[in-house]
């Protein structure tokens, strides 16, 4: 399935929490990261959904977000 | 009420409406490749979400136990 | 393909008219939010600490009354024409109580504002709760209570158009826009008594000096009397729009009528008996009252969990018809370009979160670790704030076009708003709900004391306030964008199809639910017997305690006396 430019914009949106809770994730853990750790994990996710979106996307028209 | 001949497209070039016609809010349905009637429609993927949304709170759940409960001190009362 | 506009253009005069006041105060009452976020995290402070409970009521009774009831005005006036098919039996009553509730909520707002003013000596800081003995200007509870009767006007112009209806279809099934329309209205009766019987016979005479004083924890409970309901108020025209709009907008049918019938019969049957369980800290209550108040609480979530179940169903629905695929890729065939669509999904999946925090205010002794603190408003921002409000921004992008007869101005940036919405509120919301639970208490102008440090679980306080005022600012800047796209929206050139507004039937159809479901009597009267048991008993030893009109005098909210009381302090 092919990832449109709105799709993209939604899991973007998205990974935002799961960016902040991750570092609630490795702190029950024990591991307690600098809030910069939360930067680096959007980081890290904003990358993977663009790497995505490049391999499955397909030329799209003008309509797109 | 006329509100059909208000309705011709104006002809003035400077016109927003030269912009393209776009995405109609609410025309999803014209993507729409086959009809499911009710009995060809299986949720499998509801199902999916609402387990993954209890699996979430079972261990929230457990999670506030050991926090909130065993990670304080003991209440007085009275 | 003729809309709404050109079949009922004068019932699509009366929408418009609601929204533009709900509008102008999601405008006003936003921005009042950008200076609370700012001031209390202690970023921008262009106001004293005093004047920031002018702000605040101003926040709350603008956005949770004035933003949420007027759409629900006109979304429910569009809903009961449109699946009526009919026009309403006499706009002059729709135009009247339009007039009433605008003028109401005029008169309201001016007494909260009015406190920015001291010189005036008219003022309202009391906070949404109004809770005695804090008392506010005759102007508030005077425009609240014209508020709540325009709202019964209202309600019996809906009665109406279904009784007229009722007279040319005797043997039809009620519609089901307009079935969840006389149910919420039918609660929404029996749940304003409360409020209407603590502002006519309390508060409005003790304002006025009539009385001297009166019952605090009498008027407070009166107030939550409404004051759960008035939650589900604001909920249930999302739900109409989740289950009667959404699964069109996701390219699919809803996914059981009957169910979705279920559901509301129920927030009928146990929206009023629960309100005790926002007083689980007050004393004069007694647990075994706030226990029954906690057990109706939990039956509450089931309505709440068919809800999340027939409306992911029907989004399933769409995105299969849509070629979607397998356990969990189906998510990515529905329309998420659309603004309207992507708006409530979102809408919905903060709902969903919310209902993890709903659960700890629920319980009662889990309450005790979160009452009063930040946590509350972090738990309504997700519930009212987006499950509500988002849906309510979204849906506008859908319903608007339809009013106007001219399309939006611009999708992309409306996917834009409601995606930025979302990404706002999971800053400020998160942030709120882990200082809460370090203890922050709510509604303060300056929450930090001298020599003591709030501990947090993970990261610091700074990190939360700036995570609260970074949240805040995103939200602001998505209500002025969509406040802007709708304005401009107002300009463009009526067109012939502005939007596309059919509504597919359900999959499963109104034919197979039983037919006590529309025995709109039976399920009132189980609803008064519920709330008698669950008052009457509570409502008899509060007044027993203290009397009917208690002993405390008030205490006008005004600048003087606080700055009297400061003097006193110091």
């Amino acid at each position: 399935m092919k990832l449109t430019r709105a799709g993209v914009l939604i899991l973007v949106a998205f990974s935002v929490p799961v960016a902040i809770e991750l570092r609630t994730v490795f702190g029950l853990f024990g591991i307690d990261l600098p809030l910069a750790a939360v930067g680096v994990f959007e980081v890290i996710l904003v990358a993977a959904i663009l790497v995505a979106y490049a391999i499955t996307a397909e030329p799209e028209t003008a309509t797109g977000p | 009420m006329s509100i059909e001949t208000t309705r011709e497209h104006p002809e003035r070039g400077d016109d927003p409406d030269d912009r393209p016609p776009g995405y109609v809010v609410g025309s999803g349905p014209d993507d729409v490749e086959r009809e499911l009637s009710h009995d060809e429609f299986d949720p499998i993927g509801t199902l999916g979400i609402i387990l993954v949304y209890f699996v979430i709170l079972a261990v929230m759940w457990a999670f506030m136990y050991f926090v909130e409960f065993l990670g304080r001190g003991i209440t007085v009362v009275g | 393909m003729a809309t709404f506009v050109d079949r009922y253009p004068e019932e699509a005069a009366v929408v418009r008219a609601t929204f533009v006041v709900a509008f102008v105060s999601l405008g006003i009452g936003a921005f009042f939010g950008l200076i609370q976020a700012l001031h209390r995290t202690g970023y921008v402070r262009i106001l004293d600490s005093v004047d920031y409970y002018t702000i605040l009521t101003g926040h709350g009774v603008l956005l949770a009354l004035v933003f949420t009831i007027f759409f629900l005005l006109g979304l429910f006036t569009w809903a009961v024409a449109r699946s009526l098919e009919r026009p309403l039996p006499d706009i002059r009553l729709t135009w009247a109580w339009f007039g009433l509730t605008t003028t109401g909520a005029t008169l309201v707002a001016v007494a909260i504002l009015a406190g920015l003013i001291p010189s005036l000596g008219v003022s309202a800081d009391v906070l949404y709760t109004f809770y005695a003995p804090l008392q506010a200007h005759p102007l508030f509870y005077a425009g609240l209570t014209m508020f709540i009767v325009g709202t019964w006007m209202a309600g019996a112009d809906w009665f109406l158009a279904y009784r007229a209806w009722r007279a040319d279809n005797p043997d039809d099934r009620i519609p089901l826009q307009t079935f969840m329309v006389l149910t919420t209205m039918l609660m929404w009766y029996l749940s304003t008594i409360g409020v209407a019987v603590s502002a006519v016979f309390f508060l409005l005479p003790w304002s006025f000096g009539i009385v001297e004083t009166v019952n605090p924890l009498l008027t407070r409970t009166l107030f939550w009397f409404f004051g759960h309901p008035v939650v589900y108020f604001w909920l249930m025209p999302a739900y109409l729009l989740w289950y009667t709009v959404l699964p069109k907008l996701a390219g699919g049918r809803l996914f059981s009528d009957p169910l979705a019938r279920v559901v509301f019969v129920l927030f009928l049957l146990l929206s009023t008996p629960v309100g005790i369980h926002h007083q689980y800290l007050d004393p004069g209550i007694s647990e075994g009252f706030k226990f029954i108040a906690m057990t109706n609480t939990m039956f509450l979530l089931l309505p709440s969990l068919l809800t999340a179940f027939t409306v992911v169903a029907s989004m399933e629905h769409g995105a299969r018809q849509r070629g979607g695929e397998g356990y969990f890729k189906w998510l990515g065939a529905l329309p998420w370009r659309d603004p309207a669509f992507t708006g409530m999904a979102l809408a919905g999946l903060m709902f969903a979160a919310g209902g993890f925090s709903g659960m700890i205010n629920a319980g009662m002794n889990i309450n005790y670790l979160i009452h009063n603190t930040l946590w509350v408003p972090g738990h309504f921002h997700m519930t009212v704030g987006t499950a509500v409000a988002l849906t309510m921004m979204a849906g506008s992008y859908w319903l608007v076009p339809q009013l106007t007869g001219k399309r939006l101005y611009s999708r992309p940036i409306g996917l834009l708003q409601v995606v930025l919405w979302f990404v706002g509120m999971v800053f400020m919301s998160n942030a709120m709900h882990r200082a809460g639970l370090a203890g922050v208490p709510r509604r303060t102008a300056e929450p930090q004391y001298q020599s003591f440090d709030f501990s947090t679980a993970l990261g610091s306080v700074g990190e939360l306030q700036a995570q609260i005022a970074f949240g805040g600012f995103l939200l602001f800047v998505s209500v002025v964008l969509f406040l802007f796209n709708i304005l401009l929206s107002s300009f463009e050139t009526p067109m012939e199809s502005p939007v596309d507004d059919s509504l597919p039937a359900p999959l499963s159809g109104a034919e197979g639910s039983p037919l006590v479901l529309d025995d709109l009597r039976l399920w009132t009267g189980i609803a008064i017997v519920l709330v008698i048991l669950a008052y009457t008993l509570p409502l008899g030893s509060i007044v027993t305690d203290a009397g009917l009109f208690g002993d405390s005098p008030g205490f006008p909210v005004l600048i003087d006396a606080v700055a009297m009381l400061k003097e006193v302090v110091a």
